[in-house]
């Protein structure tokens, strides 16, 4: 049986109508009331969780595929898996965001960023070769610019439109996020004709 | 009371008690094989310089190790693999030669808070120093065909990769994205790469099977049919050769997409799975440039069993089958 995780919420919509397009019997959890694990009558048993945690399952071997956005993997330590495919869907990308002036403010300090990202910041700027002062945000991360407490952000910028009704904007794109199959690399070794079945399944879909 | 008194700190495991036994008993078994292969056990100790590490790039990184500032001023770590220590040993005693010593200890490798891992782990290996070629190769695979089944695990798998394959594809493709791309089995990125560079067939093709060509000996046999590259083709009739030359052949199988983790490996590359671990078994390979890292140019080859994750895949494997 494949062990299947997907990031709850918006992925795992996409995720679930892009399978049953496909054919696979997604009924019981399109019918799903508030169960966290699934079985299909595909054979294939699925659980929903929040994205870096759909890393965890995965690490452990204890779900063989998983569905996560590049933005999760990206910011993540863990780098023990197969990326097999990118869905292409779920597309936004990862930038710095800023009021117009931080592109010609000359900062005689440390500029500081604020972003939940802390580690996709810091690898930015570190590509850079800018020191700056990395600060964690949980969430509505256009707060830090806003309320002084940053000079930049470094966020997932979908439509734009959160910036823009904050007076902020897109100082530099830093790289495409999109939905990504993954795969537990000892469950290849094992799975190998389930997995690439839901790989052909998918593939044809772009 | 005191929280001493009654917490282990994260980087510790608790003591393993109900699976003593069993690690005992495979250890011993082992220990019977690698002795009746006439290799001597070596009792390597716990301290290194830190920079006996770093200089090599073995794919540890740096923050991992556990690591202080001795007397000196120097840096030095816990033991983090025995491979590095055992060439250090074969070079500072002056041997020349074949030298076959076998290992039975831990490592340390830090990791992070809260991800449910642990920070040592039990390892029992050889090193085969001073043996080139096919012979090298076929007596540590050999070792691994006597000793797979005092592991106490069904479905264990081998398998077998050429880093000279590997190497020559990079040459080839001549793109620093490759390795990454290969190393997550990238199939959309591949495709990109495929059309970026505007590879042409049969290349092409062979790159875009590669992160799905791993199975039986037909995986090898096939891939040889289509390419016309002499340097692949050369490295794939190798493990072909190398494969007639074995006897229980139905425990090995290849992966042709296979990376090496440091990259002093030359030949070989072995890999062992456990359907019940979610990182493998046992890791290994052949690496001729390690010594020339200790200025000597005297051929390697190694494996080592992680019997930390084994012993928890026999008690994953137990628990399914209750």
């Amino acid at each position: 049986m494949l062990k299947i995780a997907i990031t709850k919420g918006r992925i795992e919509k996409q995720v679930c109508k892009l399978l049953q397009n496909k054919g696979f019997d997604m009924d019981p959890i399109f019918n799903k009331d508030r169960e966290l694990l699934i079985e299909t009558n595909d054979g294939i048993s699925m659980i929903f969780a929040k994205a870096n945690d759909v890393l965890t399952f995965l690490e452990h071997g204890i779900v063989d595929v998983g569905f996560v956005g590049k933005d999760t993997l990206e910011d993540s330590d863990f780098n023990d898996y197969y990326e097999l495919l990118d869905l292409d869907i779920g597309k936004c990308y990862f930038a710095v965001a800023a009021y117009p002036e931080y592109k010609t403010k000359n900062y005689k300090r440390r500029k500081r960023i604020a972003s939940k990202y802390t580690k996709v910041a810091k690898d930015y700027f570190s590509s850079k070769q800018e020191d700056v002062e990395i600060i964690k945000l949980e969430g509505s991360v256009e707060l830090g610019p806003v309320v002084g407490l940053s000079d930049a952000i470094v966020d997932i910028v979908e439509t734009g439109s959160t910036l823009k009704a904050n007076g902020l904007e897109v100082i530099e794109k830093i790289c495409d996020i999109s939905t990504r199959m993954i795969v537990n690399k000892v469950s290849l070794k094992f799975k190998k004709e389930e997995i690439f079945q839901l790989v052909d399944a998918l593939k044809g879909e772009k | 009371m005191e929280e001493f008194k009654y917490l282990i700190p994260e980087e510790s495991i608790d003591a393993i008690m109900s699976n003593v036994s069993t690690l005992r008993r495979i250890e011993n078994n082992l220990r019977g094989v690698f002795t009746k292969n006439k290799y001597l056990e070596v009792l390597m100790p716990s301290f290194e310089y830190a920079d006996l590490y770093n200089n090599m790039d073995i794919g540890i990184e740096e923050e991992k190790m556990f690591q202080y500032i001795n007397y000196e001023g120097k840096r030095v770590a816990l033991r983090t693999d025995f491979t590095v220590p055992l060439a250090r040993l074969y070079s500072s005693q002056n041997e020349q030669g074949e030298k076959r010593y076998c290992y039975f200890g831990k490592v340390y490798r830090k990791e992070k808070r809260h991800k449910g891992r642990s920070s040592e782990f039990f390892q029992a290996g050889v090193e085969l120093l001073g043996k080139g070629g096919f012979v090298g190769e076929i007596e540590c695979l050999n070792i691994i065909q006597q000793s797979i089944s005092l592991l106490e695990l069904k479905d264990v798998k081998i398998e077998i990769s050429s880093a000279k394959f590997y190497n020559r594809l990079c040459e080839l493709v001549d793109d620093e994205s490759f390795v990454k791309i290969l190393k997550r089995r990238d199939i959309s990125s591949m495709e990109r790469l495929v059309n970026k560079k505007d590879i042409q067939s049969p290349l092409k093709e062979l790159l875009l099977a590669l992160p799905q060509s791993f199975g039986g000996i037909e995986i090898v046999d096939k891939m040889i049919t289509q390419i016309n590259d002499d340097l692949l083709k050369e490295a794939l009739v190798e493990l072909k050769d190398l494969y007639g030359r074995l006897e229980m052949k139905d425990i090995f199988s290849f992966d042709l997409a296979m990376t090496p983790n440091m990259k002093y490996y030359t030949g070989i590359i072995i890999k062992g799975y456990s359907p019940y671990s979610a990182s493998p078994i046992i890791n290994g390979g052949r690496y001729d440039k390690l010594m020339n890292h200790f200025q000597k140019d005297v051929p390697a080859i190694g494996f080592s069993y992680d019997l930390s994750n084994i012993l928890k895949a026999i008690e994953r494997e137990e628990e399914d089958n209750a």
